[in-house]
């Protein structure tokens, strides 16, 4: 009926890989390791972990395996997400935009943002060249700024420096001859034009258009076999953009240059820096609003009879929460998955105190909010993100189930089988949530899918359609109880905080959020095979650090995923 | 292709009232003055989803003696411009039948035009074929600035059950959603102010250079890359070259339609009709001859009165919910108006002795077929009888002003494709065919050969 949950033709892959691995594991990044003796000089102030004594030493070990023979599933070309293409803009030319609203909606790969699979539109092109356009024209006015040179007395010879250092940023490397070249001749044509600052602008206008801009392209050096190494530059690139959603800052730059970013331990320290540091936030974030779903909430409604007032100013307070939470996560908590999934605060503003019936006065002096005891869990009962898995009158354990299953835990579920409809019955006073679904499950094709997914979504049930806390639905009183199956973390449970605590110590969801992290970070899925033994190190970095979000970060970037690319 | 043939198709003589005339240039022939041959053949696909209330939209009578269904009143007085082909077993429904992942609606919108199965990508599980309007904008689309343009009324993010135009397997074309960019995008080289065109050539000239920068670093590229990213590059190559000649395009002969304030780009009349303005307007200038507008997307909520699109559609079937039924012939009659809308403006555009309806072929779909007179409680939607009408094209296409019903089941529950006499894929097949295209199937799920009998 349902695909199996766990693949039963690989059921122990994982396992044997985090046999291999947990005895190597052992003491900080920075002091071990066969490239210990390389890690100096690299300019990373900090290092490893010894700038936060907090966390228990970062340590990053390998599979011997992948070390021997590096292996990798097949790369796929990236052409920026409309967030990291503002991003980006914003540290090349200083110019905060949202110039990427009307771009064409960003594709997909699993639940994140990514234009890996395809081709770019004609439609796209038309808008990328008024987005060069406008801001190359907004870039200008700010000119001093981005100039290294005096135009004066030979605006030439400095266009030329410009060409060189802002290509370079706009590339993400130094610019070959030819690339340097052709900027120039744009230049002359712009000059022609309008002088020194048109043909400036000219430049930006085309860099932003180049594919070196727009795709995130690894050419690297050609290797001899079908895996290669990527080199400084593509590493920076894939390192901040993982990280700090945007392109390289002069460290990685600078690295780059020297030609050791591809030594493990310093591609380890630059992770921790970019981790401690608050250019990580808008990563952070981005990661987890996609994989809550957050982005469903645009464009969602509920009925004023319902709920009066879900408008774009909650739905701000909401997307802002998540945003807020997962910062204080990781910057002034531990970083951990559990604290994720079972923290008791949450960062109302304005209405949403009315959503979760606390008064701002309760407020610390950060935002930070303390929730009644036993009433929240982290992530999974934020507002926004219960609001988004809700119909517009009415919750929706079917929804919330699903998010379980998909993002939390990599199960694919199928599509309802075609013979079946799959629109409840309107709400009746007189039937409880839980009958309504009880009576679609009845039907023998509905169950196989349905036992798997509904008794996680019951205990949802006392967060309403707009994440409200209720003791009763109707006249019902509520019963969140449920059950998990077919998980390592099996059993029956009560409410979502019971929910949580199981999930976050469940070895299947650390394995499924190092899927996430992986999809997220190279802009395709893990295969199976090729990519084994790079996902089993990132997932068994997460389990033996006790949840450690940044520790599997540094396990994934120094993973053979990560560090190389599949050439044919 | 040339400038000269761009610029003389381009004249639009009575607008319908538009109020921007241009003034006519002496030398040129008048539209009116050629002969109907000479004007192009477009052809315009209209996507409505989650099906109707069959009982009131479609037709009763006989081929040619028959009156509109309650719901499609407004299209009253184009009636001699219809035809409605009755009985279309439409692909997309089972889920082990027709092949490739999806629910009925999805595997519905991406079938529709393509006639395909879906198939796995690393992303979305896309089409596997090419969508008919595509097949045919590259016999009929070469000598216009584009090639086809996609709009879109409300039509969603990237995914794949909101996406019906696919320029090849996996590669779906994203409709531009807001009538004003769509208006910027056709209509932004138009001027007649001598000033401003040496400032648009100028800027056309800037354009030119960043272009040819771009397609010198993509060809450094190709080379470099694996098999499947080079795909990609290649169709951005192929976009920056189809760019490049647009350049060559001044929009001098041509009248853009005036933009209205507040456009909302919503599901709702304010932007529709935006959007078919610019489609006509595209066509009338000869901008294109291949277009499409896509009414949100399969199995879509959004709703005109409070209660989900979707929803109602299930609920009309179940339950005979009076509520419902109101509530769903409001959103079935909309979409009648908005097509009238389209018809009252393509012939109001005189071509020759006719207008430019009758060399525009108009086909109005859906995803599935619906049916509240049938569907059992608790059933899905049904795909036998989907509705599929056509509209004007008279001078190339078809006879119209007619009600075509084929062979189809007592039992509209009957899914069996063999108990239909037309499947949709025949009807693929007829369109190519009034293009010019020499195909007998179309899709990798044709079961059978030839264009649809009768029409």
């Amino acid at each position: 009926m349902h695909r199996t949950v766990k693949n039963p033709n690989n059921p122990c892959c994982l396992w044997s890989c985090v046999s291999l691995v947990a005895c190597l594991v052992a003491g900080c990044y920075s002091g071990l390791g066969r490239e210990a003796d390389d890690n100096s000089g690299t300019g990373s102030e900090g290092g490893a972990s010894d700038g936060d004594p907090g966390s228990p030493g970062f340590q990053a070990e390998w599979d011997p395996r992948c070390a021997e023979r590096p292996n990798v599933g097949s790369t796929l070309l990236r052409r920026l997400t409309r967030e990291q293409y503002e991003n980006t803009v914003r540290d090349l030319l200083g110019l905060q935009t949202s110039v990427t609203v009307g771009f064409v909606p960003d594709d997909r790969v699993g639940p994140f943002a990514s234009n890996s699979t395809v081709p770019v539109t004609e439609l796209q092109l038309e808008k990328y060249r008024d987005a060069a356009e406008q801001l190359a024209t907004s870039a200008l006015s700010n000119l001093d700024a981005l100039l290294p040179c005096d135009p004066e007395p030979d605006p030439s010879a400095c266009a030329a420096e410009f060409v060189t250092t802002f290509g370079a940023r706009a590339y993400r490397r130094p610019l070959h001859p030819e690339e340097a070249e052709a900027l120039l001749d744009v230049y002359e044509h712009g000059a022609a034009d309008g002088g020194f600052p048109e043909g400036i602008r000219l430049v930006i206008q085309a860099a932003l258009q180049s594919p070196n801009f727009l795709y995130l392209l690894e050419l690297g050096e050609p290797g001899d076999g079908p895996v290669v190494e990527l080199d400084d530059y593509e590493l920076a690139s894939r390192l901040s953009y993982l990280l700090t959603n945007t392109m390289p800052d002069d460290e990685l730059f600078a690295l780059a240059a020297e030609g050791v970013l591809r030594d493990r331990d310093v591609l380890a320290a630059q992770a921790l820096r970019l981790l401690d540091s608050e250019r990580s936030t808008a990563a952070l974030v981005s990661f987890h609003q996609q994989w809550l779903g957050l982005p469903k909430l645009e464009g969602a409604e509920k009925d004023p009879g319902y709920f009066e007032g879900f408008d774009e100013d909650l739905k701000g307070a909401m997307v802002d929460e998540l945003a807020r939470f997962v910062e204080y996560v990781f910057h002034e908590d531990d970083g951990r998955l559990e604290t994720l999934l079972t923290a008791e605060y949450g960062f109302p503003t304005g209405r949403l105190f009315e959503v979760y019936g606390i008064d701002p006065s309760w407020a610390h002096e950060d935002g930070r909010v303390d929730f009644p005891e036993g009433q929240r869990s982290g992530l999974l009962t934020h507002a926004g993100v219960l609001a988004a898995f809700a119909h517009r009158n009415r919750t929706s354990p079917v929804h919330r189930g699903l998010l379980v299953r998909e993002n939390l835990l990599c199960h694919e579920m199928p599509p309802p089988p075609p013979d079946v409809n799959n629109t409840l019955p309107e709400p009746d006073p007189d039937v409880s949530e839980q009958e309504l679904l009880r009576q679609h499950r009845e039907n023998p094709a509905c169950a196989g899918c349905h036992n798997l997914i509904d008794p996680i979504g019951f205990t949802f049930e006392h967060y309403d359609g707009v994440g409200r806390w209720r003791d009763k639905d109707g006249k019902f009183e509520i019963d969140s109880t449920g059950e998990l199956t077919g998980t390592d973390v099996d059993g029956p449970i009560d409410g979502v905080p019971d929910l949580a605590g199981r999930l976050a110590v469940s070895d299947d969801v650390k394995a499924c959020v190092a899927t996430q992290w992986f999809r997220f970070a190279l802009g395709r899925k893990h295969d199976e095979e090729l990519d084994a033994c790079s996902h089993a190190v990132v997932a068994d970095a997460l389990e033996s650090s006790d949840g450690d979000v940044r520790q599997m970060l540094v396990a994934l970037v120094t993973s053979d995923a990560f560090r190389y690319r599949r050439a044919e | 292709m040339t400038r000269d043939k761009l610029t003389r198709r381009t004249f639009i003589r009575g607008a319908g009232g538009l109020g921007l005339l241009t003034a006519a240039t002496p030398f040129l022939p008048l539209r009116s003055e050629a002969a109907p041959s000479e004007y192009p053949r477009r052809l315009l696909l209209l996507f409505q989803p989650n099906g109707t209330i069959p009982e009131n939209w479609w037709p009763q009578g006989t081929e040619k003696s028959w009156t509109l269904g309650a719901n499609l009143a407004s299209l009253q007085p184009y009636q001699d411009q219809l035809i409605f082909l009755d009985g279309v077993y439409k692909y997309g429904q089972r889920y082990d039948q027709n092949g490739g992942p999806g629910n009925e609606h999805r595997k519905g919108i991406t079938m529709l035009w393509t006639g395909s199965r879906n198939i796995s990508t690393g992303g979305e599980d896309w089409s596997g074929g090419t969508s008919i309007d595509q097949s045919i904008a590259k016999v009929i689309g070469n000598d216009t600035p584009f090639r086809s343009i996609q709009l879109g009324v409300r039509a969603g993010e990237s995914f794949y059950g909101n996406r019906m135009i696919y320029a090849g397997p996996a590669k779906p074309l994203a409709p531009e959603q807001n009538p004003v960019a769509a208006f910027n995008l056709l209509f932004a080289g138009v001027t007649e102010d001598p000033a401003a065109k040496e400032e648009l050539e100028r800027l056309q000239a800037q354009r030119r250079s960043v272009i040819d920068l771009a397609i010198g670093d993509l060809e450094r590229t190709l080379d470099r890359v694996s098999k499947s990213d080079r795909l990609k590059l290649e169709a951005h190559l192929e976009g920056l070259r189809a760019m490049e000649k647009r350049l060559d395009y001044d929009g001098a002969m041509c009248t853009p339609p005036e933009l209205e304030d507040g456009i909302t780009g919503k599901l709702d009349t304010i932007t529709s009709k935006a959007q078919i303005d610019n489609i006509v307007m595209a066509f009338s200038c000869d901008l294109t001859r291949v277009g499409s507008i896509q009414y949100g997307w399969a199995n879509t909520l959004q709703s005109f009165n409070g209660s989900p699109h979707h929803d109602l559609s299930h609920r009309i079937a179940d339950n005979h919910d009076k509520t419902a039924m109101a509530q769903m012939e409001v959103i079935d009659r909309w979409y009648a108006e908005q097509v009238a809308y389209l018809l009252e403006r393509l012939s109001s555009i005189p071509e020759g002795d006719g207008t430019l309806l009758d060399n525009t072929l108009v086909v109005w779909s859906n995803e599935i077929a619906n049916g509240v007179t049938y569907a059992k409680p608790g059933k899905t939607h049904l795909m036998g009888r989907t509705p599929f009408m056509l509209a004007g094209g008279g001078n190339f296409a078809f006879t119209t002003g007619r009600y075509l019903r084929y062979g189809q089941p007592a039992d509209p529950n009957v899914t069996d494709p063999k108990s239909w006499e037309l499947h949709h894929h025949r009807v693929l097949v007829s369109i190519c065919q009034a293009f010019g295209l020499e195909v007998d199937t179309y899709g990798d799920l044709d079961q059978g050969s030839g264009p649809a009998s009768r029409l």
